[in-house]
């Protein structure tokens, strides 16, 4: 009888190490140079792409100059058809992993839109035509960054979407959906999928570069310098993005699997507070190792 | 034979008395040599010399030295122009047979015109051009001014031109060669840094524009009872928050959610504070308002 409880709690233990294991491994192989890479180059191999209408003017040039590839439009063929030009233009550093910082429109379809009117531009893509399109250009991890992202794997809406599901946020698609083709085979194709374990709202973050330590600063307009960027702002970074790059045991993730949940969990301001918080202290350790190295260099 | 024409010549004038000399040069070789002689006492170097204006004009007579008569000749100018002796023109008409050279002959004094133009660099005196400043306060963003400084100096870039606004705490050098370019410049006079207070809160603002001003006062214009303690920081980007003021307002509440930019609209009353003194700096930074509230987005 004492036993029961006891056991439940190892077992429960036990999953939770295990989904820690799998995140950890996930991001290893899907942002291998996280850990270990320099300011500049802390996106390499990663694109993100954002929905226009959760991000801040002229967002793409701070995450490019951090190395990403950064993309941007409320029409998905446009934003497939600029991954495709970009790895072919960038053989060196071409998109491994793509980071959707989209909406998931409640678990019913990724979308990207200008805003939130009926008459905005706007568009919508399964996470299937997502595999079958990028696939071929080399993309291998698709990380979904979107609110109920597990219950876009859902069997019924996973090729093909529902634009009448009558959910209020499925708003007119005046820029199309696009589906995956009948050719496509899931069990053939070697992308993976990537969603947060459980089912919640995602939160995107402004933050200003006044925020950053003036060597931050700094390092980051030396950077945009080189790409010929110049520097927004204000920037906007998802909590989940933050959380990969940092390796925040919170953040549990797994593959190949869906969720029916629909969750209106968000985290709270506070805790939104402190993950920004650490992306800043990340980025000033960064440039602050930058500038040490540099100094150790000059002094050589 | 050959005196025969001679005689009979010499006869003929006896009578008539038609070879008699009027002073005038004759129109025979001989007589033209003496008329041209006076070339050579001219002086083929023209000394110019004079006072200012850029252009010298007039008339040389080519009475034995050449000077050049006119309103002008700078130290720094050059005469070019034909002032020697290939630019003589001899004024009249020096027939080759019969005619005489008016003026000249007898003399030696050959009158002619020199025509020269004075050209070169003139000493520019530079005028300080027309700075002009155009700040325009953001409205609603407590500390936050946006500003261009426009206008040319002129030849005398870098002396610091006084540039005077009418406002305080930022701005980004504009276009021209004003004083801002090499941190000489001073900004004076009074500015106002008007914005809304975030009622019942500590409303920091971060103005990191690259101006080192100070805000050294804050005047309640209007607006109800307000007992919130406001705090303006000024910063500049090479400058770590070069002055803190707390200004504490009170007085009438008024205006509310008007002229209003800040991120939280529950602003009472204005705050104004006078900017009294600051240097420019040319530093291109942020100047947007962190307020305490993180702008925090959905992604359903």
């Amino acid at each position: 009888m004492k036993r029961t409880p006891i056991l439940a709690l190892l077992l429960f233990l036990a999953l939770q190490s295990h989904a820690a294991d799998d995140t950890s491994v996930l991001l290893a192989k899907a942002w291998p140079a996280a850990g270990v890479a320099g300011l500049e180059d802390l996106g390499t191999g990663i694109g993100v792409v954002f929905t226009p209408d959760l991000s801040v003017k002229d967002n793409c040039r701070f995450f490019e100059a951090l190395g990403f590839a950064c993309f941007e439009s409320a029409d998905w063929l446009q934003v497939l058809s600029d991954i495709h030009a970009y790895n072919i233009n960038h053989p060196g550093r071409r998109i491994r992993t793509l980071v959707l910082e989209t909406h998931g429109t409640n678990g019913n379809g990724l979308k990207v839109q200008t805003g939130k009117k009926a008459e905005d531009d706007r568009s919508y893509i399964s996470v299937a035509a997502l595999q079958e399109m990028l696939e071929p250009v080399g993309v291998r991890y698709i990380i979904l960054s979107a609110c109920n992202s597990g219950r876009l794997l859902r069997p019924e809406i996973y090729r093909k979407l529902d634009p009448k599901n009558g959910d209020k946020l499925f708003l007119p698609a005046n820029r199309g959906i696009i589906d995956a083709t009948d050719d496509f085979d899931p069990k053939r194709t070697n992308s993976t999928v990537i969603t947060p374990a459980t089912s919640h709202i995602e939160t995107t973050l402004v933050g200003s570069l006044s925020e950053l330590a003036p060597a931050t600063r700094e390092a980051l307009a030396a950077a945009a310098k080189k790409r010929n960027l110049e520097l927004p702002k204000q920037f906007a970074v998802s909590e989940m993005l933050i959380q990969m790059l940092l390796r925040d045991p919170a953040l549990q993730l797994r593959t190949g699997a869906h969720v029916e949940e629909l969750s209106k969990e968000q985290t709270s301001p506070e805790t939104s507070e402190r993950i920004f918080r650490s992306f800043v202290a990340h980025l000033d350790g960064l440039a602050a190792r930058r500038g040490t190295q540099t100094a150790s260099a000059a002094a050589r | 034979m050959k005196k025969t024409p001679l005689i009979a010549l010499s006869v003929f004038c006896l009578v008539l008395g038609a070879c008699a000399s009027t002073g005038n040069t004759t129109a025979d070789d001989a007589s033209m040599t003496s008329g041209v002689s006076a070339n050579d006492t001219m002086d083929e170097n023209t000394s110019a010399s004079g006072q200012s204006t850029t252009q010298a004009s007039g008339t040389t007579n080519t009475h034995d030295n050449h000077n050049t008569s006119g309103t002008t000749a700078n130290t720094s100018g050059t005469t070019s122009g034909t002032t020697g002796h290939t630019g003589h023109t001899t004024s009249g008409t020096t027939g080759h047979t019969g005619h005489t050279t008016s003026g000249a002959t007898a003399t030696g004094n050959t009158t002619g015109n020199t025509t020269g133009t004075m050209s070169g660099t003139t000493n520019t005196t530079g005028t300080a051009g027309n700075t002009s400043n155009n700040w325009n306060n953001t409205s609603g963003t407590t500390g936050n001014t946006t500003g261009t400084m426009s206008g040319t100096t002129g030849t005398h870039a870098g002396h610091g031109n006084n540039l005077t606004g009418t406002t305080s705490v930022s701005g980004t050098s504009g276009t021209g060669t004003t004083g801002m370019t090499d941190n000489t410049a001073t900004i004076a006079g009074s500015g106002t840094v008007s914005g809304n207070t975030t009622a019942n809160t500590n409303d920091t603002t971060w103005n990191t524009q690259g101006t080192t001003g100070t805000a050294t006062s804050g005047t309640m214009t209007s607006g109800t009872t307000n007992n919130n303690n406001n705090t303006t920081t000024t910063s500049g980007r090479n400058n770590t928050r070069a002055t803190t003021t707390t200004t504490t307002t009170s007085g009438t509440r008024s205006n509310l959610n008007t002229n209003n930019n800040n991120t939280n609209n529950n602003n009472t009353g204005n705050t104004t504070g006078t900017m009294t003194s600051g240097s420019a700096n040319a530093d291109e930074d942020d100047d947007t308002t962190t307020t305490t509230t993180r702008t925090r987005m959905r992604k359903d």
